[in-house]
Parts: C-alpha cells; structure tokens; sequence
C-alpha cells in the first residue's frame, strides 16, 4: 500500500506536463525543427524567429539556447549570441560545442577583459564542478545515494568478512560524493535561479563608484561582456569583470544569464 | 608703408631706436585697435519675389553676433556664420594672422517699398560694434530681358495665355515626372524632366540642379545631346515637348525624401510689340507677315517631387545578401577546367540583369584552397536606355592550380531583391570542376612525405546548430528540492528500510525455526533410539538399525540446521570440527553409523553388537549433546 501510494506520486509528478503559454511541447519541437530547417536554408532572421517563440513560451534547452546563440551569431548580433550561449553552458557546462562557439563570440566583442588566474587546483576544481549542469548534478546525487543504500544494504546483510569489507568503502565513497554532487547541484541551482551573471547589452557602459550617476567614472566597459552581479540599489548595481574591478551601473544596460 | 632699411640705414643707434620702437608698438598695440570693419554686402535694389543674400563680415575673431530685423523680407536662411583665417609671414618674418567671419542671409524680396535693415551687432575682445542701418529698395518684380529691352514677366497674364508678345506659364514650363513615388531602397526610379512649350525655345541653360542627396544617379541621356521633340497633349493643350533630363535614381536611405525643383532658364521667341505710340504702324503690321521676333530669357521651376522610400523587408533576408535589387541572372564560366599545376585558368562570373548593376558586389565564392586566385576584375557592359539601366557586370577572377587533383568551385548563389515580386530571389550557377594535373618539373610538397603540412585553417565559424530533438524543461526551474526530487531522494531510502524490515523479519523467522529444530533434536533423537530400544531384541534388525541410524542423522541435521538429503559424513565432520568436537567423539559418531550400515545388512544373529551399538549411540548423543550446547 505504502509502494503504491509512493508510485503514484512519482508518475504524477514525472507526467506532469510543462506549463507553456500557448504551446505543447509537440508544437515546440515542430517549431523547433523548422527553426532548423530556416538555419539550414540560410534564412537566420526566420530561423531565430521561430527558436525564439519556442523560448518565450517557457521551453527551454541547452540545444535551443544554443541553436538561438548561432543565429544570432549570425545574424551578427554578438551581446545576444553570448547570452545565449551562456544560458545554454548553464544547462549543459560540458559541452564541447557550446563552449567553441562563445570562444569564438567572444573574440568578437570590443572588451577583452584578463580574467584572474586561478590556481591549479581551484581550476580543476571548476572543471570538475562543470561537468554536468544543475539537473546533471541533481541527478548524479541521486544514483549515488541509491548506490550508497545498495552498498550498505550488502555491508549489513552479508556474513562473509571479504564481501562486508568491498562494500564497506564503495558505501562509504558513495555517500561522500553524494554529498559533493548534492553540493554542486545547489551551487548550480542557485545560479539559475538567482542568476548572478549578466551580459551588458549598452553599446558602451561606464562603471561608477556608486550607484549615483554623479559620481566618478571608473571604468568603461561595452557591449557583450559578461559581469557578476552583487549588490542591487534600486536601477543600480553592483557589478564585478573577470579581472576582479567592481563597479556600479545601471541594470537596464545589463542582461541577467 | 615705408621699408624701414631704408631709413635706418643712417646709424646705428636710429636703427636700434626705431627697431625698439616697433617691437614696443608691436606689442604695446593691442590687437582689436587695428582697423575693425564689421561690413554689410547688400545689394541696393532688389525686385520683388527675388531671392538674394546679403552678408555681414568682420576682419576680426568676434562672437555673440546679433543680426538685425529684417522687415519687408522673409528669411530663408541664415545667419550661416564662416570663418576665413589667412596666415601671412611678412619681410621681417613676423606672422600676420587675419581672421574674417562672414554671416550671410539668403532673404527674398516681399512687398515693393524701401525698407531699412536695421544695425548687426558683434562683440570683439569685449567691445560691441556695430553696422550702420541701411536701406534697401524693392522694385517691382521682373525678369531680366535679354537685350537690354522688353521684360517678360512671368506671373501676369494668365488669361491672354496665348498673346504673342507675352510668355505665359502655360506657354512654356517643365515638369518632373517620376515613374513611381514609392520604392524600395536600391529599387531603380525613372525621374524626366520634360519641358512643354509652345513656343521657338532654344536650349536651355541650367539654373539649379537639385541635389539628389540620397540617390545614386545614372543620367540616363548622357550621350544624347540631341532633344527629341515629340507632341504631347497636356490638359487639353498640345505642346511641343522635350525630354531635357532624365535619370535613373537608386535610393540609397529609407524614409520620406524631397527633390528639390530643377531650375532651368530658357531663350523663348516672342513677338516684338512695338509700343511706338503709333496705332497706324502697328494694325498695319500687326499681322503675321512683318512680325520681328526677339528672345526673351524666361526661368522654369519644375515641380517638388516627394519621394517615399521603403526599407527592404527583413523576412526572408538571406546572410548573402548584399544590397542588389532588380532582377537578375547569374552565369559561370570557366576559360579551361582541364589544366596542370602552376598554370592559370580564368573563371567567370556574370551577373546580368535590370537593377542597381553598378553596387552589385562580387558574390561570395569559395575557391578551392589549393587555388591561388587574385582580386577579380570588375567590367560592366551597361546599357542606359531609356527605360532604366539594364546590362551585365562581369566578375574575371585569375586564378593559378597549386596542387594536383580534382577540385571544385562549389555552385554559387547571387540574392537579390526583386521589387516587383516583392520578395527576395536567389540564383545560383552549377558547380565548375577542375582537372588539375601535375606540370612537368613541378615540386609539391604535399607528396614528398618529408615534409608534412599543417593543417591550414581557412576561416573560423561557429559550429552548426544542433538538430537532435530536445528535451524541454521549464525556465530557471532546476530540478533540484523540487518535488520530483525529493520523490527520487526519499525512494532509495524507503527501499533501503523495506528491504531491512524484510530481512530481519525473515532472519527472526529463521533464527526461530533453528532453535526450535535445535531444542528439539535431542528430544526426537531420543524418541527414535527409544523405539529403536523398542524393536531391540524383536528380532526386527533391520528396522533397529534403520532407527539407529535415522535417529543419529536426524540429530545432526537438526542440530547443525541442514536437510537430510545433503547430510554426508565429510559435512558433519566439518561441522563437528568447527564447533570444536574431540576427535575422539567424532571417531566414535563415524564408527556407531558405519557399523549400524553395516549391521544392518550383516547375516543375523548378533543381539549383543545390537544392545551394544544401541548404548554407543545414546552415549554418544548424549556427549555431543554436552559439547553443542
């Protein structure tokens, strides 16, 4: 009774379709697909029309970020190409084309900013943590909690000291990790709900000292650089480049990921 | 002014006194004293609804100039302030910087009358100065005739339209004419300037040519020196008509655009009236036979034109796109396609068509990269008609075979825009194949093997998009701490509960049924030698032993929980041995069960070993029983 009831509740949940304003998602991918079919024709205004109405109805995809980013690309509007790219790294961190194509976005905006270099091991540790996206982390949390219980399950219920002794480790190992990869899928979380990073979409932007249009200038930055978001005052904002400068600005000149 | 080595010539001292002196007077005199003439340039006459200018200048760096009212004339434009500066090195090398700042006015004439302009003020190193007022008489308005004698005047005598000594504006005029006011950026638009007259005219000259500001223009009768007259019949007049300009014009910018009137000035025939006073002369000659004619300069202004120019539409604008509208066609050509390496082909590529042909950019062509090809030659072959501009442009490029092999120029497409269809189009030519053989006493690196190329990076694109169907998720809506989540989190571990639950419970289950199979097996071991002790000495031997052995085999399995079917002597010795039984006793087990198997099938007649295996037996049950505790 207790099984079905739990069984229930999870098919409820799993089949629970997509809220979408005015969309299914069959209708989605149809849209989606002749999106491709434009990209593939050349026509990138039509193609970023149709991926753009399957964004706006609520889908998203790292694919559909991505196919957005390339037309925009192509359509050579650069500040949003990275913002979609970046939205699409966000749900996909791994992958190896998504992150080709921002490279090569990137080399096509007026800011080349040095971001700080980073230690080794705080670098590994990023790519590590990059592997997967939030859901991805989520997900991998899950298996090795289930692979945890599995593992003590055979350390409790075996008599024989050898197979007790293999599971010991594997059980111990699991639930270590699974605390790691619970910890990055929050990370990860928080970036997409709270979405810290921003692309300036201004053409140039001038970082003040305070959120005060008076007061000094510290910085210019331009169109299609990536920045961190801190504080928030009203239309104002705290933002922080990749070289470590901090900076005020107004958020209409910015973009959130 | 005097050369001054001339005069100082004399002695020394003069000549230093007086160099002194003008270096003191050069410095000491501030510059603003030096003659300031702040002049007026106006004409002293105007006649009325004539344009003119009039320009206020100043040979000095002065701001804050205030022009005067200009009563009985109508601004049109001003003051437009321009600036001269001349710098001058003079004999003694002394630089002389003059500054003249000019406002000009560009006024017209109102009402006839005498009017006053009052004074223009401007302000040099703090000091006002200021223009005298002036006046400026408006005569009656006329055109100047040529000859000195007779004025045509223009705007009078409507009704006398056809009096011969007059020129009227029905007599003679010009008209813009354009083929479409609404267009498309690019989209070519047919503008003639017809002159209508009635009248002997002679050529025109040109007053004011408007600025096509805007437009890329092709004169369309740029060879054609010689008007063609033809006849026209305009609001119900005929007049003879000539095409005095005619251009093509390509709107290079979207949005409401003004042509500004042609002005042309023209030598019309009238005929000379003779106001000699003397009716006589004049009825007698009044008639066709003695006319005398003279020219008269008559202005033509032609009608404004506003023009409406449409944006290209964005929908369905392909990345190739550059610009060309009109209709086209594309051909590829190729000089040769079979060739040896170090050898040159020529390929090309014509556009041709009715359009803006001389903006058609080159389309994009992707030569094969063993191909070495230089910056293509432009030519066009236009034809300007009449009816527009129409022709081809060739694009010649020159390129050389590198390497050996088949290559190909993969097809290549042209898009334009084709306003009557209102859609964008695209043609495309096929794809040209070279067969490229390797030229005698050619090296190439590529297949000597020691040297290895890199591979040549040829440009840098993003990577296609991806087109494996998605799967889509909500926006910002990660999956963690949602409910989904904690369904998948909590699953393990109720899984992990059950599965205990289960486990022990059948554990206990088991554990239970073990010790009461132990506790029992002494009883039932007992139970079986006792009827065993039952059939001792009733001759039924068989069945004794069979007891015997029963009861001991039923003991040990029992005891160590195993079934009798995979009880053997070699497991319950292991079994004895691991729960520390003497070997002795476990000597003794296997002798009592070998000797009642044996027994049980000896010949009969040996109660004793009956009586005796019987006792062993339950002496034996009774030690173990002691050491399994």
């Amino acid at each position: 009774m207790c099984k079905g009831l739990v069984f229930a509740l999870l098919l409820l949940v799993i089949v629970l379709p997509v809220p979408a304003n005015g969309l299914t998602p069959e209708e989605g991918l149809a849209r989606m697909q002749a999106g491709n079919d434009a990209y593939r024709e050349g026509f990138f205004s039509d193609a970023l029309e149709h991926y753009l109405a399957v964004y706006e109805a609520g889908f998203t995809s790292a694919t559909l970020c991505y196919n957005i980013g390339n037309a925009y690309f192509k359509l050579n509007r650069i500040p949003e190409s990275i913002l979609f790219y970046e939205r699409a790294l966000i749900l996909l961190p791994s992958d190896e084309d998504i992150q080709h194509n921002l490279e090569l976005a990137q080399t096509r905006i007026i800011d080349k900013i040095a971001s700080v270099p980073q230690l080794f091991f705080i670098r590994w540790w990023n790519q590590v943590r990059n592997a997967f996206g939030a859901d991805g982390w989520a997900n991998l949390s899950l298996i090795l909690l289930s692979s945890f219980f599995i593992f003590l399950l055979i350390y409790l219920l075996s008599r024989k000291p050898l197979i007790k002794r293999l599971a010991f480790w594997p059980a111990l190992i699991s639930l270590l990790l699974f605390a790691h990869a619970l910890a990055f899928a929050w990370q990860k979380s928080q970036v997409m709900q709270n979405r810290p990073y921003a692309i300036v979409f201004q053409p140039t932007v001038t970082a003040k000292s305070s959120p005060d249009a008076g007061s000094v200038d510290l910085f210019v930055i331009h169109e299609g650089t990536k920045v961190n978001i801190g504080d928030q005052i009203g239309d104002w904002v705290e933002i922080k480049i990749a070289s470590g400068k901090r900076g005020w600005m107004q958020e209409k000149a910015l973009e959130r990921i | 002014m005097k050369d001054p080595h001339k005069i100082l010539s004399g002695s020394n001292v003069w000549e230093s006194a007086v160099l002194l002196g003008l270096v003191l007077a050069f410095w000491i005199l501030p510059w603003p004293l030096w003659a300031q003439e702040f002049q007026v340039q106006a004409p002293r006459q105007v006649a009325a609804g004539q344009q003119f200018t009039l320009s206020f200048s100043i040979n000095a760096d002065g701001d804050q100039f205030r022009g005067p009212d200009f009563k009985g004339f109508s601004v049109l434009s001003g003051p437009n302030p321009s600036t001269r500066s001349n710098i001058q090195v003079d004999a003694r090398g002394q630089m002389i910087r003059s500054i003249t700042k000019t406002f000009t006015y560009h006024l017209l004439a109102g009402q006839e009358g005498s009017f006053t302009v009052g004074s223009a003020s401007i302000k040099v190193n703090g000091q006002d100065i200021k223009t005298e007022p002036f006046e400026i008489k408006v005569v009656k308005g006329a055109a100047a005739a040529s000859g000195g004698q007779g004025q045509a005047s223009r705007p009078q005598g409507r009704s006398q339209g056809s009096d011969p000594g007059k020129i009227s504006e029905e007599d003679v005029f010009i008209r813009a004419i354009v083929d479409k006011t609404e267009a498309y950026v690019g989209e070519q638009i047919l503008i003639t300037y017809r002159i209508y007259t009635r009248r002997q005219i002679n050529l025109p000259n040109t007053l004011q040519h408007p600025s096509f500001n805007g437009f890329w223009t092709e004169d369309l009768l740029r060879d054609d020196k010689q008007y063609r007259q033809t006849e026209e019949t305009y609001k119900g007049q005929r007049y003879v008509v000539v095409d005095y300009k005619k251009l093509a014009l390509f709107p290079q910018k979207a949005g409401p655009i003004r042509i500004d009137p042609f002005e042309i000035e023209v030598a019309a025939r009238i005929q000379s009236q003779r106001r000699s006073g003397d009716p006589f002369f004049d009825n007698f000659f009044g008639g066709s036979f003695f006319n005398t004619y003279q020219n008269v300069q008559v202005k033509l202004k032609s009608n404004a034109l506003s023009l409406t120019i449409k944006p290209l539409p964005s929908a369905g604008q392909v990345a190739g796109f550059k610009g060309a509208v009109g209709q086209y066609s594309l051909s590829a050509e190729a000089d040769r396609q079979e060739l040896k390496t170090n050898e040159a082909a020529t390929i090309r590529y014509t556009i041709s068509g009715k359009g803006n042909l001389r903006l058609i950019q080159a389309p994009e062509i992707s030569f094969p990269s063993d191909f070495e090809v230089f910056d293509p030659k432009i030519s066009d072959r236009v034809s300007v008609q009449a009816s527009g501009i129409s022709g081809s442009r060739t694009f010649e490029y020159l390129t050389i075979a590198r390497a050996p092999g088949t290559h190909q120029i993969p097809k290549v497409s042209f898009h334009f825009f084709d306003p009557e269809q209102k859609q964008y189009r695209s043609v495309s030519t096929d794809s040209i194949y070279f067969q490229v053989e390797k030229g005698e006493g050619d090296q190439i690196l590529t297949q000597s093997g020691i040297s290895q190329e890199d591979i040549r990076l040829l440009g840098s694109d993003i990577r296609y998009i991806k087109t494996t169907p998605p799967r889509f998720r909500k926006a910002s809506s990660p999956l963690l701490f949602t409910n989904t989540f904690w369904i998948w989190l909590a699953l393990p571990v109720i899984l992990f509960v059950l599965v205990l639950v289960f486990w022990y419970r059948r554990m206990s289950f088991l554990q239970d049924q073990q010790a009461v199979r132990k506790h029992r097996a002494t009883r039932m071991a007992r139970k079986r030698l006792k009827s065993a002790a039952k059939l001792l000495g009733s001759g039924q031997k068989e069945a004794f032993y069979e007891s015997i052995t029963q009861a001991l085999w039923g003991y040990l399995a029992d005891k160590f929980n195993l079934s009798l079917s995979l009880l053997t002597m070699d497991r319950v010795s292991e079994a004895l041995s691991e729960r520390k039984v003497s070997d002795e006793d476990m000597t003794e087990l296997k002798n009592i069960v070998e000797s009642a198997e044996y027994a049980r099938f000896a010949p009969p007649g040996s109660t004793q070993t009956e009586g005796d295996i019987y006792a062993r037996a339950l002496a034996i049950i009774s030690k173990l029983e002691n050491q399994l505790r």
